[in-house]
């Protein structure tokens, strides 16, 4: 691995990226994944080995239990660990550069997250809480201590990475307030034809998508005049929002915001505009969250295409 | 099963037999009605709608869609005129039959319930079969203009192409009323409106101002009932509105001007139509759309009408009985016959007080449950009607692939375990992260939620496991352990349980 992607993570890697081209994300900033710190090495070490040792067992059909008491006892570890001076204060400058905020995202930037070959969709959590040092510091543990998660593990376990070296960058960014997010892919993830585009869309923030729990509307455009070739309506039967403190609130859809699509057409040739831009920089199809708020149009991250659906030969 | 339901018709309050004649008593009626082998096994009434369970709507769904053809969609509304007609005829003898008044109620309720439920095929499948009707047309439109089924322009179609008589009942009312008003509207006619309205009119005027309330009455007076629940509308009502139009000044609009606005609004659509040219067979398509959605009122008015028509009847089994005529609602069928029979209730008062107070009642066969909670109202939320419900379910493929297994119903990570052998498709609301490891050793994924692009989509890729996402309702219509097969060989990826009782 190379330079800045060791340094921060493969997430905020990109982010950093995408702002000095000048798109527009929200205002973040990262923490590099050494600051991480080793607070007590012979302790989480032996965790690690218990759980490279569970996962050799799972493939031979050992319960799970053994692996989540092991992935819980690193957790802990982390947790208790206090974060480094210099963590406090990137912390303590971001609260003073963002006085205006109420609420910030806390979120990960693995090591091997979003790398280009492994997505690690949805391994790690990410968390809105109030904009104030002391829950950001508790988010801060609470995010790092997520590289030991349960299906974080056995993930990694599946897909071949290393469970060793805790690399856990963390982004702390400005909650966007979205009225619709979604998902851009640079192409057909079934079928792997890269002419296309594909925009899955909601109201509301992007999770219940990212997560599947919602049926979002679905838009392919051409990729070479950004021509509307076919969309679908999604049931998208709920919305969540965040509301005061970060808490997040979900509520039904209307049946008419159900019954037509979420994006105007107008809001399609911006993303798709936006996309192309972002392709040209990273030089492959790319997988980019985005989101409308009031203001606008914002990017809130973007990484390699990974897999498709096209079986290896 | 689990409690998913769909609803039919809103009404605010639940009559018991209806709903007991389409649990489980249907069979024959819907094989005279439409020839179709199918019975709905569990009814409910909750939340001021009428629902039957998601598991008989897809097999009557499945029914219809099989059935689809223009001749199809004209023989249910013909059908469904005639059970209409019949209705009517059949309360029209017993409203004059002197035996109604006069003691013989036990066989004239017994009569008026086979004819009423001749209805209850409809009340059951009638906006089933709308939904499949509009599916039909956006295939067929979408093929015609060459666009995706939920473009705009296909909408446009069903929105101006659909033209209904939308609460023709309602409207004659009006008109009916405003005749009478447009007669009074004189000084002379003025008097004695007020004169009526405080209780001592007389002369010529008065009189025949009274025949035409009575005449209306006798037309429109069932309005604002509810079934045999509430009084019709009285003399008083009808003057002290003619009174507000009349004396209190408000005004009123003419009868011409509101014929001619509706009938500006019927060209108006007429002309949207013919501006789009469609071919004979889609505007025919329309044309019955349009009709059935009248009828679907039609239906309901027919109901509210006969009901109140021969309400004398059941003001004097309610009598007989020694209930009040509201509680008899609360009885089925054989139980007020029964009754009747021997003269005095079967049901305890205890249980008719439950019946009225419940927030929600399932019906399955013979037995009645009641919920008298509210906040169970969350359990109990009806399922969102969709236009797709049918058998096969449909989805989008995540990953391609054709596999034959047998389900297992996923609802978290505790359940994964149950995914192993080789073949077992799972089956789960949606894949969050936490089922990674079932996904692993799954033959196939099959969800209700989720896109193309969400974390479980992209790690079946990674995984290469074939999926189908966004089925809507597999893991309510799939049976754990049942044996399916998921064909995600397409676009549209198919998940079909084997052995469907269809």
């Amino acid at each position: 691995m190379h330079g800045s992607a060791v340094h921060y993570g493969g997430k905020a890697h990109n982010l950093i990226r995408l702002q000095r081209h000048g798109v527009r994300v929200p205002q973040f900033v990262a923490i590099p994944m050494e600051w991480w710190g080793e607070p007590d090495p012979t302790k989480i070490q032996y965790c690690w080995k218990s759980i490279a040792s569970e996962c050799a067992r799972m493939q031979s059909g050992a319960d799970l239990v053994v692996l989540r008491v092991s992935a819980a006892a690193a957790r802990q570890a982390i947790r208790q660990h206090a974060p480094l001076p210099q963590v406090r204060e990137i912390i303590r400058r971001w609260i003073a550069d963002t006085a205006d905020q109420t609420t910030a995202i806390v979120r990960s930037s693995a090591s091997s997250e979003d790398s280009g070959r492994v997505s690690s969709a949805g391994q790690y959590q990410s968390f809105t809480v109030p904009n104030t040092e002391a829950a950001i510091v508790e988010a801060y543990r609470e995010v790092t201590a997520a590289f030991f998660g349960d299906m974080a593990v056995a993930y990694r376990d599946s897909r071949g990475v290393s469970q060793l070296g805790p690399r856990m960058g963390v982004i702390i960014q400005c909650l966007i307030r979205p009225l619709v997010s979604g998902v851009v892919f640079g192409c057909h993830p079934v079928s792997g034809d890269t002419d296309i585009v594909m925009i899955e869309a909601a109201f509301g923030f992007g999770g219940p998508i990212l997560a599947g729990e919602i049926t979002p509307d679905r838009i392919i455009l051409g990729k070479a005049d950004f021509s509307v070739r076919s969309s679908v309506l999604g049931t998208k039967s709920f919305r969540e929002d965040v509301r005061a403190k970060g808490r997040r609130q979900r509520s039904k859809t209307t049946l008419a915001s159900r019954r037509s699509l979420c994006l105007s057409e107008t809001q399609i040739r911006e993303i798709a505009i936006a996309y192309a831009e972002i392709e040209d920089l990273f030089g492959s199809p790319q997988d980019i969250e985005f989101c409308f708020a009031r203001d606008g149009l914002w990017i809130v991250q973007a990484r390699a295409v990974t897999a498709t659906g096209r079986r290896a030969a | 099963m689990s409690d998913e339901w769909i609803s039919l018709v809103t009404r605010k309050e639940s009559v018991l037999w209806v709903s007991l004649v389409c649990a489980g008593g249907a069979r024959e009626y819907f094989q005279r009605a439409l020839s179709w082998d199918v019975a709905i096994q569990r009814y409910r009434y909750a939340n001021d709608t009428h629902q039957i369970s998601l598991k008989d709507a897809l097999e009557l769904r499945h029914l219809i869609d099989t059935a689809s053809s223009e001749e199809f969609y004209s023989f249910y509304e013909r059908r469904c005129e005639a059970a209409i007609r019949t209705l009517y005829s059949v309360t029209d003898e017993i409203a004059i039959a002197e035996s109604a008044r006069s003691g013989e109620y036990g066989g004239h309720l017994q009569r008026y319930f086979e004819v009423a439920k001749e209805t209850m095929p409809f009340l059951a499948s009638m906006v089933l079969v709308e939904s499949a009707l509009e599916a039909e047309l956006r295939r067929q439109l979408s093929k015609h203009l060459k666009c995706d089924q939920h473009d705009k322009a296909v909408a446009e179609v069903l929105r101006d192409g659909v033209f209904m008589e939308k609460e023709t009942s309602l409207v004659n009312e009006v008109h009916s009323l405003l005749e009478i008003v447009e007669l009074a509207d004189s000084a002379s006619g003025r008097r004695a409106i007020s004169e009526l309205t405080q209780g001592n009119g007389s002369g010529p005027l008065a009189s025949k101002l009274l025949s035409l309330i009575d005449d209306h009455l006798s037309r429109f007076g069932w309005q604002q009932t509810f079934a045999y629940l509430h009084d019709p509308a009285s003399t008083e009502q009808v003057l002290n509105r003619i009174h507000n139009y009349l004396v209190a000044g408000k005004g009123y609009p003419s009868v011409s001007t509101l014929v001619t606005r509706r009938a500006a609004r019927k060209e108006k659509a007429q002309a949207k139509r013919q501006e789009l040219a469609l071919p004979e067979p889609i505007s025919r398509l329309l044309n019955i759309a349009g009709r059935l959605q009248s009828l679907r009122f039609r239906r309901v008015d027919c109901h509210f009408e006969s009901e109140v028509r021969i309400r004398h009847v059941f003001q004097h089994a309610a009598s007989t009985l020694d209930i009040s005529r509201e509680d008899l609602v609360h009885l089925t069928e054989t139980e007020l016959l029964v009754s009747l029979r021997q003269g005095s209730p079967v049901v305890t008062q205890e249980e008719i007080l439950r019946r009225r107070s419940a927030f929600c009642m399932t019906v399955e066969g013979p037995n009645i449950e009641t919920v008298a909670e509210e906040r169970e109202q969350d359990k109990y939320n009806a399922f969102d009607f969709d236009e797709e419900l049918a058998f096969p379910l449909r989805g989008t493929t995540a990953f391609e692939g054709f596999v034959r297994g047998n389900a297992c119903l996923v609802g978290g990570p505790v359940d994964v375990s149950k995914v192993s052998g080789g073949n077992g498709v799972l089956v789960t609301p949606m894949t969050t992260p936490d089922l990674m490891i079932g996904i692993e050793k799954a033959a196939a994924i099959v969800t209700d939620e989720g896109g193309l692009l969400c974390h479980a989509a992209i790690i079946s890729r990674e995984l290469q496991v074939p999926c189908v996402i966004g089925t809507k309702y597999a893991t309510r219509a799939l049976k754990d352990g049942q044996a399916c097969t998921v064909d995600a060989r397409r676009a549209v990826g198919l998940v079909m349980p084997q052995k469907v009782n269809c």
